[in-house]
């Protein structure tokens, strides 16, 4: 077998260095970049969330980390997901702190395991299976909230069906413009991601 | 054909991650909305409010920039001062509708015909929850201007929530379609005392504990009872009944009611500085 791309580095120290950066593309640029992009993150939130269908909007928190671990592998869909978690429960949640840490952590991780047996495919891919990895992640966000005693701020179960559905479906269509934007914050060109055997 | 190669290298900082969250979850849930993590929360908030209510000031001059940079790009020197001069007159006008849009919405919202023996203080909403589940609202007044947890929040069509948690200079006030929020209520005509549940943001809320056989009417309007330890002043319009079933064999009626607050639009609330 052999690689033609990056594959093999995504979530390891690979050949390329830490996140697969490619030698244009030095770890210390993805280092900076990574960190603006959630701040940007952070300021585009509440603007997204004017743009609501039945009261629920797009989470760009969760689309952060399902994008770390499609880009970057298990580890470090995983630690990016726990920074955009903590950063999101930083904001005005009146869930316990940490919560959203623990969620996307596990979300970015398991995107990222996913992501490593990811086979090349069409261009929708990587947007079916952020989709899926969104409504994965409203429902395991459920699970815990409910685990660590938060149910009370849970509705009927209509109305979490509807936040899983609009919540995966906004994010499969923010995926399209945001994809891109991590893969260039994370030094990962799209072709660098497909290997061939 | 594609192949997938699975990293060799430890995950322990992604358990350390896992671990660190599941601390952080536990030493919150203790300290019961106190403690070291609650107080690195509010001073981040209070670190981010002054952010968001200059980012909402920002936006209006940059429009107005925009609007200069395409209206004045190509003219001759002599004819400049002439044009902004006459484009700062076309702003003002502009802007003199939206002022008085404003003080309209302003005095529609905090003037009160209910509770006005209590003192309150006005706030201004600065935010909303990012997250779905949390229908909670943020505002821009907070324990220095005397705001303390459990407080009502009203507009002058009825309760908007009750505050949640205060820092400094902001408040989050958690509004009363949540479903962790209960309201003891009175239903004005058919007499009869009920309690709300919250069924998320944009859903009419549930009125419990109706027996069967009542029958409220449409449109009835419910309005706090004064009851449950008096969490919430007297005579606060809180819902209309929009639907009222009684299933053969229920326990309770089936009743829904619509807030009157108008909660997907608010601008600026009354904080009722009544603890029960």
């Amino acid at each position: 077998m052999k690689p033609l791309g990056s594959l093999g580095s995504l979530g390891s120290m690979g050949p390329m260095g830490p996140m697969g950066s490619s030698p244009s593309s030095p770890w210390l640029g993805s280092r900076l970049r990574m960190p603006l992009l959630l701040l940007a993150v952070l300021i585009l939130q509440p603007v997204v969330d004017q743009v609501s269908f039945a009261h629920v909007h797009a989470d760009l928190f969760l689309l952060f980390a399902v994008g770390a671990g499609l880009v970057g592998g298990a580890e470090r869909g995983g630690l990016w997901g726990f920074a955009a978690g903590l950063l999101a429960d930083l904001q005005p949640v009146t869930t316990p702190f940490g919560l959203n840490a623990l969620v996307l952590t596990l979300v970015g991780f398991a995107v990222g395991q996913g992501s490593e047996a990811l086979v090349r495919g069409p261009w929708w891919l990587a947007t079916a299976v952020t989709t899926a990895a969104s409504a994965a992640g409203t429902l395991l966000y459920v699970a815990v909230a409910l685990l660590v005693g938060q149910g009370g701020m849970l509705a009927e179960v209509r109305t979490v069906a509807t936040v899983v559905g609009v919540v995966a479906i906004a994010d499969g269509v923010l995926s399209l413009p945001m994809l891109p934007v991590i893969r260039w914050a994370a030094g990962r060109p799209r072709s660098a991601r497909q290997v061939m055997v | 054909m594609a192949m997938y190669r699975r990293s060799s290298r430890p995950l322990l900082l992604v358990v350390l991650c896992v671990l660190t969250s599941l601390t952080l979850i536990t030493v919150d849930s203790r300290a019961n909305g106190g403690g070291v993590v609650n107080t690195f929360r509010s001073g981040a908030g209070d670190i981010l409010a002054p952010v968001e209510r200059v980012g909402g000031t920002v936006t209006h001059p940059i429009g107005n920039f925009v609007y200069s940079a395409f209206h004045q790009g190509n003219l001759q020197a002599e004819n400049s001062r002439l044009r902004r001069e006459n484009q700062q007159l076309r702003g003002q006008q502009l802007q003199q509708p939206d002022y008085q849009n404003q003080l309209r919405v302003l005095e529609e919202q905090l003037r009160l015909d209910f509770a006005t023996d209590v003192p309150t203080v006005a706030a201004q909403i600065i935010d909303t929850s990012p997250s779905n589940f949390d229908a909670t609202i943020v505002v821009d007044r907070g324990s220095d201007n005397g705001i303390a947890k459990n407080m009502p929040v009203v507009v002058a069509t009825g309760l908007v929530g009750r505050v949640e948690s205060t820092s400094s200079h902001r408040a989050v006030v958690r509004l009363v379609t949540d479903p962790s929020v209960h309201v003891a209520v009175t239903l004005a005509q058919a007499n009869v005392n009920a309690i709300t549940a919250g069924a998320g943001p944009g859903n009419p809320l549930n009125l419990d504990m109706i027996l069967p056989g009542t029958k409220p009417g449409q449109d009835e309007k419910v309005f706090t009872s004064g009851l449950q330890g008096a969490a919430y002043p007297k005579g606060i319009p809180v819902a209309r009944v929009v639907k009222a079933n009684s299933p053969s064999g229920a326990d309770f009626a089936e009743v829904k009611a619509q807030p009157t607050a108008d909660l997907s639009h608010l601008q600026y609330v009354q904080i009722l500085q009544y603890l029960p």
